[in-house]
Formats: structure tokens, C-alpha cells, sequence
């Protein structure tokens, strides 16, 4: 990256940079085809608006946005840092989008597709509500003038001012009522109006029936000539609640701008083969089955299909977690996500978009089911009492006044209605969990519904899978029988493999020259290194790879292969036996593979199971359930799909097969334990801010109500204390997690990863 | 204190003619993204020197 910043001037990047020096990655290997949906600026040139992930600071923002000085034809370049999009306008027949993404891969940021149709509604919601703020703002503002002056003093002894100030006021507070007090209005109404019982009332009933009843009476004040007005209680009412309103949808898209990023990994373009032999570039999305498609080098498979011509080898590891590529002939199937990483084939195409196994997972994702976590659910039904409580107490204080002090009724009635809030719990318990679930998913960990926080909590055995969760299912080299000679040989050999195995001979690399490299997919490599012959192949092992390397012929050395233990496995395990969970490994692999990794992580033999197969592990799971225990279960590959949906928390691997997207509750962007820890962490965090939002609600309301019912609040002060009640839950709910070491960053979401998988 | 009687009115013509700025502003997108521009301030025009 150095270089390219040399070679294009661009040194004074590095005096803008910001952050902790996190190094920006390096190339990405992989070669895209997608072009963003472009608009017509109407002068020659074309815009879009794409996402870029990699941008962290003004350094960043520079470096991007000199894009149009160093690359020609580029017109503009806008860098919105704070979402990670940019908006760039270029002439189509002096540059392409392509020469653009490359320009933008060396300093390391990665454009990827934004998914406009769904965004854009959310985005357009937003801005409206924040107009709604603006303008109810200015308009309760304006009232408080006047009302500051006739609390100051004037009064009826200023006739025509004092009026005027009141027809004013009502003026005012009724458009505030009619432009954004409606919504409030609407959705009270909609939960009385089908009448399903008293307790099913929605937190907008009160707030409705304490605006409607002040301005009435307001109203009805100002037209007679005589007594107290509260618009401004009325509109500042208003305006605080549609800002609380609005802070809501602002976390909740920025939740959702995380999860956006899974929409970028299938390609938009696809080459398809015409009858003539010629391929034509088209959109996926207009692929139909049986077209046949063309898929080179480097380029990511586009739809499900049957390999009709083609040798290759494929990466499966966004479906599978498979990190060794497949070698893929004729008649085997392939889908889309995947990477040709050698060779190029020419498939026909089954199924696309949704329909994908890919496809399926972003939905399963983006559309979670709505299940109710059961803290929600008892906040829901608290709502419903609550409400029917204020009323009572209304009635009651209203009654009480009446006999003591007639002239205060109204006032002390309308303060108490304006005070309550329930908004605690309908809000802002949701809040906090939707924030929660954002938290995950920036930390790539996919929670399908709320309810896993709670549960996992509780949970008191976990059963583990072996590979790509305790292990890395990252290649090392773990005994050599032999020449250890060869082996330095053997890593010149498989320098420019991509195969696990080769990069497993990596460390023994010394950099001496590997001439007439030649890979057979399947079967290992060949290469001329210091003049002999060398060839590194797969031969007969137990249970690990194993490995040999023969020289001009002769076969030197054999080599066992193995999976390395993650290193933060054993001591994540072992804190959470402490901690009183029961900790399995269920695996498919041997018997001695699966006890040598338990040992090392510190799993008794008796909580270990090998040669699982996908009804073993069903089992097991019943079984622990049966005793009573809430069992978590972290596994991949179609071996524990049943699993997952029979355990209490079902967490899956982002990779895996697209049976567990289904059953899973939760999926996670990258493999370890390390994820499961940190949802642990924000599950925590998350129920700790719905305590605590619980708490201040309950404490508020208890003193606010008695202080309105005894007629110490006036309606503004109210007015005033309501909202900020609301608001200081809504701070709670984001607060969540602050003032503790949050998880590790320098980890990603998986499409990170799989874009940058040729460094690992 | 007659003159109230104009200068409230004109004040409120006044508020409204900034509460339509700032509809407008809105509505094109300028409170979209409140970081960059804080950040693109620091850009003072120094020239980059091509050479590939």
C-alpha cells in the first residue's frame, strides 16, 4: 500500500491518518464483476452510491476523495464516512467502475453493492422524522415565547395582548397537535379501536387523552376569555416525544446498515453464454435456469447450478466453512458464493437469487422472525395494567380535587396524565435489545431473535463441535518420518498453492526459486526447485493428513498434517466450567483426533463423542435437555442441523450449509469460540440496560405520579419531565456495554474475510 | 407595547422562514452525514504529484 501511495503522491494521507495505525489490509485477490445501479447526471457522466468498507478516518476520507485528481474521468468522489458509502460520478467512456474498485483495492477499501430499494424507504422514514422534530420544535418554541411573557405577567389587565397571546398560542399548539401529534392519535386509536380488552391498550393512550384534553381545555379557555391555558405543555409535549421517537429509528437503521453488507458478496454481473458461442454480460438477477453461464478465475459463482464444462477448483467456505478448495468437474454442482480460485467453469444455472443456498441465508438474516423475548412480552402485558392504572388514577385525583380544590381539577388531571410514562416499557426494553442485536451484528454474530440474550444467560452445558470451532481448521505441519530437508524443498513447491496443505508448509519457506510449477487438482503439486524435480502428494494417513514429498522420484519424506488448536480455546472452555457450564465435543472425526484436542482444551474424556453423525449429535443434545439443562450447541456443516433447532441456543457458523440458517438462532461471521464469548458479553450488557431501564421507569413513575396527583407539577413541568424520563431510558438502552473492555476489534464481518481470504 | 402587535407576527414569519430552510435542508439530504464534512475541513488543497 506504501507503494501505491508513493507512486500516486498521495503521501499527505499519512498526516491525516487518525486511529490506532490499524494497518489497511492489502490487495484483494479476488476479481469482482458487479457495476452499482447507476444514474444519469445528464452531462455525459454517471453517479452511484456504493459501499466501502475499510474507511476509518480523515485520512480516509482524503485519500478517497482525491480520487478525481489522480484518476482520470473520475468527476467527483464523496465519502460518507460515518456510514461507510460513497457517492462517486464518472465518465462512462473515459473509466468504468472496475478501473475504479481496482484504484480503491490497493490502499485496501472494498466497494460493495448497497442494497437501495430496502434502505432507501428506511432512510426516507428517518429524514421525515426528523423534519417532524425540526418543525415541532420551532412550534413549541414559539409558544413557550408566549407563555414565557404571560408567566412574566402579562395578563388580562393587557386586553388585546393578552388575547392575542392566547389565540396565538392555540394557533400554534394546534398545528403542532395536527402535524405532529397525529401520529400519536393514529396509533392510540389503533389500539383501542379493535377493542381486544382494557389491558391491551397502547402507551399512546394516555399520552393521546392528556394532549387532547389539554388543548380542549385550552381551547376552550382562550375562546371564553378566562382561565388557564397549557399549550405549551401541549407542544413541547410533542416535540420531546417525536425526538425520542426519532433517536429510536436512528439506532435501529444504524443496527441495520451493519447487516447490509451480506448483500454484497454474490456478483451483479454474470457472463452468460450466447447460442454463438459469445458471452454477454447481464445483471444476475435476470438469469433464468438452463441459461448457461461462464465463471473465470477469481470471479464468484453467481446462481446454483450443474457444472456443464470445466475443470476447477472452487472455495466453498461461505457455504461449508470448508477452507480447502474442491475440485469441481462436470456434473457436480456448485452455488452461489463461492470463488473459482483455479481453472473456470461453465455451469447451468438451477436456481437464483433468494432461491440460492446462499440466498436463503441473507433472508434468514435480514428477515428474522419476529419472536417475542419473554422479557418484552411481560413488558407488553405491564403496558396494558399500567395504562388502565392511570386512568384509575386520574379519575381518583380528578374526583379528590374536585372536593378540595375545585379550580386546580383540570391542571393536576392533565399533569398526571402527561407525566406517566409507560414508556419504558414499551419502548425502550425492544430498544435496548434492537441495539443489541446491532452490537452483534457489527461484531459478525447474526442473532435471529431477542429472546437468545436471555436464554443464553441461563444456559448450563454447551456441546461444541471439534473442527473450525476449538480448531482453527488451519493446516501445520505435525510430524515429519523422514528427510526435514525436503521440507523447506516442498515449501517452494506449494508457494503459489492455495491449498490448505500447501500453506501449512508455509513456515518452513525459505524463498529459494520454484521453477515450471505445475498443480494437479486433487492430487497435490510439482514444481523444479535448485534443479530437481520435487512433488508434494496426498498418500494414505490415519486420522490426519498425510503428506509426501519426493525428490527427482524418490520419495523423501513423509509429512502428518494436522489441525492447530485455536489459541483462545482452552482458556475460553475452562471459564466456562467455572462458571458452571457443562462443556462437550461432539465431532465427526476420530476417536484419537477428537481426545488429543480435548485434552489439550481441558474436556474430560466422558464429555467427549467422536464419529458423530447428525442423529449422535440430535441425540446427545435430547438427551442433556432431558436432564433439565438449557443447552447451547456451536456447530457447522450439515452434520448438526437437527442439533441446533433441539438446543435451547443454536449457534451456527456463518459459513455453514444453509439447513442451519434455518434451524440456527444465531450465526456467526467467523469461526472460535472467541464470538460465542462476546455474544455472551452483549447479552449481558443488553439485560443489564433493560434492568436498568425497568428501574429508573418504575422509580420515576411511582414519584411522578404522587407529585402530580398532589398537585406539585404543573402540565409544563410535565410536559418537560416526561420526555426526559423517556430519553434518559433511550440513553440507558444505547449506553449498553460503555465502561467496560469491549470484545476485540480488528475482527470483521465474514465478507471481509472471505474477501481477503487469500492472506490468512 | 402595541408594536407586539407587529413584531410577534414578524417573528413567526420569521421562525417559519427557518423552519422551511430547514425542511428543505433535510429533505436534501444534508443531515445525512455530519462526520465527513467535519473531516474534509482538514483537506487544504495541497496538489498531488502524478507520476504513474
Amino acid at each position: 500500500m506504501w507503494h501505491a501511495l508513493q507512486d500516486d503522491g498521495l503521501q499527505t494521507f499519512y498526516s491525516l491518518r487518525g486511529g490506532d495505525g490499524v494497518p489497511v489490509g492489502d490487495e484483494v485477490t479476488r476479481h469482482r464483476t458487479w457495476t452499482p445501479d447507476v444514474t444519469d447526471a445528464g452531462d455525459g457522466s454517471v453517479y452511484a452510491t456504493v459501499g466501502v468498507d475499510g474507511v476509518h478516518c480523515a485520512g480516509c476520507v482524503w485519500l478517497v476523495e482525491r480520487m478525481p485528481q489522480v484518476v482520470d474521468g473520475v468527476v467527483d468522489a464523496r465519502l460518507n464516512l460515518g456510514r461507510g458509502r460513497m457517492e462517486v460520478r464518472w465518465s462512462p467512456d473515459q473509466v468504468e467502475f472496475g478501473d475504479i474498485d481496482s484504484w480503491l483495492s490497493r490502499f485496501g477499501y472494498s466497494p460493495y453493492p448497497l442494497d437501495v430499494g430496502r434502505g432507501e424507504a428506511q432512510e426516507h422514514r428517518e429524514r421525515e422524522a426528523l423534519v417532524k422534530v425540526g418543525v415541532s420544535w420551532a412550534l413549541a418554541a414559539n409558544v413557550m415565547l408566549l407563555t414565557v411573557a404571560m408567566y412574566g405577567g402579562l395578563d388580562a389587565s393587557d386586553g388585546g395582548l393578552w388575547q392575542g397571546a392566547r389565540w396565538l398560542s392555540l394557533l400554534l399548539a394546534g398545528g403542532s397537535m395536527a402535524y405532529g401529534g397525529r401520529e400519536f392519535f393514529r396509533r392510540a386509536w389503533a389500539s383501542f379501536r379493535p377493542f381486544r380488552g382494557i389491558f391491551e391498550l397502547g402507551v399512546d393512550v394516555p399520552v393521546s387523552i392528556g394532549l387532547i384534553a389539554g388543548f380542549a381545555f385550552s381551547a376552550f379557555n382562550t375562546i371564553i376569555g378566562t382561565g388557564e391555558v397549557w399549550f405549551d405543555s401541549v407542544a413541547v409535549l410533542i416535540a420531546a416525544l417525536l425526538t425520542a421517537r426519532w433517536l429510536h429509528a436512528r439506532g435501529l437503521r444504524q443496527a441495520a446498515d451493519a447487516t447490509n453488507r451480506l448483500s454484497a458478496i454474490v456478483p451483479q454481473l454474470a457472463r452468460r453464454l450466447l447460442g454463438d458461442g459469445t458471452t454477454e454480460q447481464v445483471a444476475t438477477g435476470e438469469l433464468d435456469a438452463g441459461d448457461l453461464v461462464e465463471v473465470r478465475t477469481g470471479d464468484v459463482v453467481p446462481a446454483d447450478g450443474v457444472v456443464v464444462d470445466g475443470l476447477s477448483a472452487v472455495d466453498r467456505a461461505l457455504l461449508t466453512g470448508e477452507s480447502a478448495p474442491e475440485a469441481t468437474t462436470i456434473g457436480d454442482a456448485v452455488w452461489a458464493g463461492e470463488t473459482v480460485v483455479r481453472g473456470s467453469l461453465r455451469l447451468q444455472v438451477e436456481k437464483t437469487g433468494d432461491e440460492t443456498r446462499f440466498g436463503q441465508l441473507v433472508r434468514w438474516v435480514l428477515d428474522a422472525e419476529d419472536h417475542k423475548a419473554a422479557t418484552v412480552a411481560l413488558a407488553d402485558r405491564l403496558a396494558g395494567w399500567f395504562v388502565v392504572a392511570i386512568l384509575i388514577g386520574a379519575v381518583v385525583t380528578a374526583v379528590v380535587a374536585a372536593m378540595t380544590v375545585p379550580e386546580d381539577v383540570v391542571p393536576r388531571v392533565i399533569a398526571l396524565l402527561v407525566v406517566s410514562c409507560p414508556c419504558a416499557l414499551g419502548m425502550a426494553t425492544p430498544l435496548a435489545f434492537s441495539i443489541a442485536v446491532g452490537r452483534a451484528a457489527r461484531r459478525g454474530l447474526f442473532v435471529r431473535h431477542d429472546g437468545v440474550f436471555e436464554t443464553i444467560q441461563k444456559i448450563d452445558a454447551i456441546v461444541l463441535d471439534k473442527t473450525g470451532t476449538i480448531t482453527s481448521g488451519a493446516m501445520r505441519v505435525i510430524d515429519v518420518a523422514g528427510d526435514r530437508e525436503v521440507l523447506r524443498l516442498a515449501a517452494a513447491a506449494e508457494r503459489r498453492s492455495d491449498h490448505p496443505v500447501a500453506r501449512a508448509f508455509a513456515a518452513y519457506d525459505d524463498g529459494c526459486e520454484a521453477t515450471d510449477y505445475d498443480e494437479l487438482v486433487g492430487h497435490g503439486v510439482r514444481a523444479l526447485v535448485d534443479g530437481a524435480l520435487i512433488e508434494v502428494h496426498g498418500a494414505d494417513g490415519a486420522a490426519n493428513t498425510t503428506v509426501a514429498i519426493a525428490v527427482d522420484g524418490v520419495e523423501r519424506a513423509l509429512v502428518t498434517i494436522g489441525d492447530t488448536l485455536r489459541p483462545d480455546a482452552a482458556a475460553l472452555i475452562s471459564s466456562w466450567q467455572r462458571h458452571g457450564v457443562d462443556v462437550w465435543i461432539a465431532s465427526g472425526d476420530h476417536q484419537a483426533v477428537v481426545e488429543n484436542i480435548a485434552e489439550q482444551v481441558g474436556v474430560m474424556p466422558d464429555r467427549t463423542r467422536a464419529r458423530q453423525s447428525p442423529e449422535d449429535k440430535l441425540h446427545l443434545i435430547e438427551q442433556l435437555r432431558s436432564e433439565g439443562r438449557i443447552v447451547a450447541m456451536v456447530g457447522d456443516g450439515v452434520n448438526d442441523a437437527a442439533a441446533l433447532r433441539e438446543a435451547d441456543v443454536g449457534i451456527a457458523m456463518f459459513g455453514g450449509a444453509d439447513i442451519n440458517a434455518v434451524a440456527a438462532d444465531v450465526q456467526l461471521g467467523r469461526g472460535g469460540l472467541q464470538p460465542v464469548a462476546e455474544l455472551d458479553a452483549i447479552a449481558t450488557d443488553a439485560l443489564r440496560a433493560v434492568r436498568r431501564n425497568l428501574t429508573l421507569s418504575a422509580i420515576y413513575n411511582v414519584l411522578a405520579l404522587a407529585a402530580a396527583g398532589v398537585g406539585l407539577i404543573t402540565p409544563l413541568a410535565a410536559a418537560i419531565a416526561m420526555p426526559l424520563s423517556s430519553i434518559a431510558v433511550v440513553v440507558s438502552s444505547l449506553a449498553q456495554g460503555r465502561g467496560r473492555a469491549t470484545p476485540r476489534s480488528g475482527e470483521t464481518p465474514s465478507t471481509s474475510r472471505v474477501a481477503a481470504r487469500g492472506l490468512s | 407595547m402595541n408594536i407586539l402587535f407587529v413584531l410577534v407576527p414578524l417573528a413567526l414569519l420569521l421562525a417559519a422562514g427557518s423552519v422551511a430552510a430547514f425542511r428543505w435542508a433535510a429533505r436534501d439530504e444534508q443531515f445525512d452525514d455530519l462526520e465527513s464534512p467535519a473531516v474534509r475541513m482538514l483537506d487544504d488543497g495541497t496538489q498531488t504529484t502524478e507520476t504513474s
